[in-house]
């Protein structure tokens, strides 16, 4: 990847893009207060049911089939990835949190890059909202990122989001947090791996407690993120 | 649909004094259906489909279409769980595929599945349906035969439901689990239960304090569920159940309730086994 590339992807995937991520705690903040992760050790099997199940089998094979179709003019095909993409949230809260995360990101993408297809990918999703890896995939083609490169950093970026969200509701100390995401590269790069070896017609989101977690958190006395 | 073993073809149809019949039926062993029979006062039909070999071999495809006609009112289950035999090779296939159209409503409750040590299974529920119809639909299965220690034992369950409102997908569900390539016990997957299960309802309109309601339903510890809606008129509800009995009396208590906000009508005891 060339240093100009690197700039582009520490941009969009280095955190402080405002799409909303942070704002994001994906069923741990029920978990947390349900008492089912406590401690470092139960975040860390929270966090492999979460790559394995959300990012490597679903969102990740998304990402990539966005990045692929978004080589070509036609739109056709992103607009059923995007159904399909949408439609595999199964959840009020992480349907919607992907779709305002999506829109922000391309919103953005769209206004300081001059690239007419994300001006048209906007034009089409600016009032629906569009899921999150849909845009990413896309809009990491548009600037001509390396796939491997990109996939690996939206990984490493969903994996970032709930370690910072651990690091409050937990909690964890920053140290431990940095110690976490140091540890689980095997795992960050397999889940890289497979995203880009699975194809969407096959992709899964099993994760029955991550998702009754995810209805039931919309019901928490208090809650500090969105999901 | 070459190369199926067994295949089911279901047309329900309307009559003019508002019962609904079963117009057309087709269908080639091991696959089977017996004739309507009535159990509510909206001329609902109730079928039970059968499959008299006892259960699911390796290399079986199995497909169900159904479709309910303008108004028709359908409610299809079967009389036991299904069981999936143990694959040396290949696997089974189960294909389901439901159209509904305009006010019309279908129930499609079938019993567990029971993946038994050694299975391979892929199904698939495919549901069309237009804005104002209505869909409750149950998928449910087991961790084996768990009354004789078989827990988690199969090779692969793939379990894919879609369901498409005016040709548009509106929900993708699918698990595929090989448990000897990840822990179920881990927190997010099936965190120790040994059953899970989702219903899956749309309604042109779902009643004000429905979700409220569902989510307020007691339980004990040996059932964790949870009741969600999207896009304003689709509900998802999962079960996870430390047994199937006990899931399914929670099963049932939710589909009362839907039936009852949707149907006006209470949930009715289906006589079986």
């Amino acid at each position: 990847m060339s240093d100009s590339k690197l700039f582009y992807l520490m941009q969009i995937a280095g955190g402080t893009f405002p799409s909303g991520g942070f704002t994001q705690s994906c069923g741990l903040e029920t978990y947390v207060s349900n008492g089912k992760v406590r401690d470092e050790d139960s975040f860390r099997d929270f966090l492999y049911t979460y790559l394995g199940s959300t990012i490597s089998s679903c969102e990740g094979p998304v990402v990539c089939r966005a990045y692929e179709l978004a080589s070509s003019d036609d739109m056709e095909d992103m607009m059923t990835l995007e159904e399909l993409s949408t439609a595999s949230k199964v959840t009020k809260e992480s349907r919607e949190s992907s779709l305002r995360m999506g829109k922000a990101f391309l919103r953005i993408a769209a206004e300081i890059i001059d690239d007419s297809y994300l001006t048209d990918l906007f034009r089409i999703y600016k009032t629906d909202g569009i899921s999150y890896p849909v845009a990413y995939g896309a809009v990491c083609r548009r600037l001509d990122i390396p796939l491997k490169d990109s996939v690996e950093a939206f990984v490493f970026g969903a994996v970032n989001i709930l370690a910072q969200s651990a690091v409050k509701l937990i909690p964890l100390g920053n140290t431990q947090a940095q110690k976490i995401l140091m540890d689980i590269r095997p795992q960050m790069t397999q889940a890289a791996e497979k995203s880009m070896m699975t194809p969407v017609e096959e992709m899964t989101n099993f994760a029955p407690g991550l998702d009754i977690a995810s209805i039931q958190h919309e019901n928490l006395p208090v809650r500090l993120y969105m999901s | 649909m070459s190369g199926a073993t067994g295949k089911l073809s279901l047309v329900f149809r309307k009559r003019d004094d508002g019962v609904t019949y079963m117009a057309k039926q087709y269908y080639k062993l091991p696959l089977q259906v017996l004739r309507p029979h009535y159990q509510d006062d909206d001329g609902t039909a109730f079928v039970y489909m059968l499959n008299p070999s006892g259960g699911v071999l390796q290399n079986d495809k199995l497909y169900t279409d159904i479709v309910v006609e303008p108004n028709a009112r359908a409610l299809v289950t079967t009389p036991s769980s299904t069981k999936f035999y143990k694959s040396d090779e290949g696997h089974s296939e189960i294909s389901n595929r439901a159209e509904l159209h305009s006010g019309s409503v279908l129930e499609y409750i079938p019993e567990h599945n029971v993946p038994y040590g050694g299975s391979r299974t892929y199904q698939e529920n495919e549901f069309h349906l237009c804005k104002d119809s209505t869909l409750i639909a149950f998928d449910m299965s087991t961790a084996g035969r768990v009354s004789m220690g078989e827990v988690f034992r199969y090779d692969i369950y793939s379990s894919l439901t879609k369901i498409y409102v005016d040709g548009k997908l509106k929900l993708y569900d699918r698990a595929c689990i090989e448990p000897h390539k990840l822990d179920l016990s881990k927190p997010g997957l099936m965190e120790g239960f040994l059953s899970n299960g989702t219903i899956y309802a749309h309604a042109p309109s779902i009643p004000d304090g429905l979700i409220d309601d569902l989510n307020s339903m007691g339980h004990s510890g040996e059932i964790n569920f949870a009741a969600g809606i999207m896009d304003d008129n689709i509900i998802v509800t999962r079960f996870l159940g430390s047994d199937i009995i006990v899931l399914k009396d929670t099963v049932n208590a939710v589909w009362d309730r839907l039936r009852r906000a949707l149907l006006d009508k209470p949930a009715v005891k289906i006589r079986k086994f």
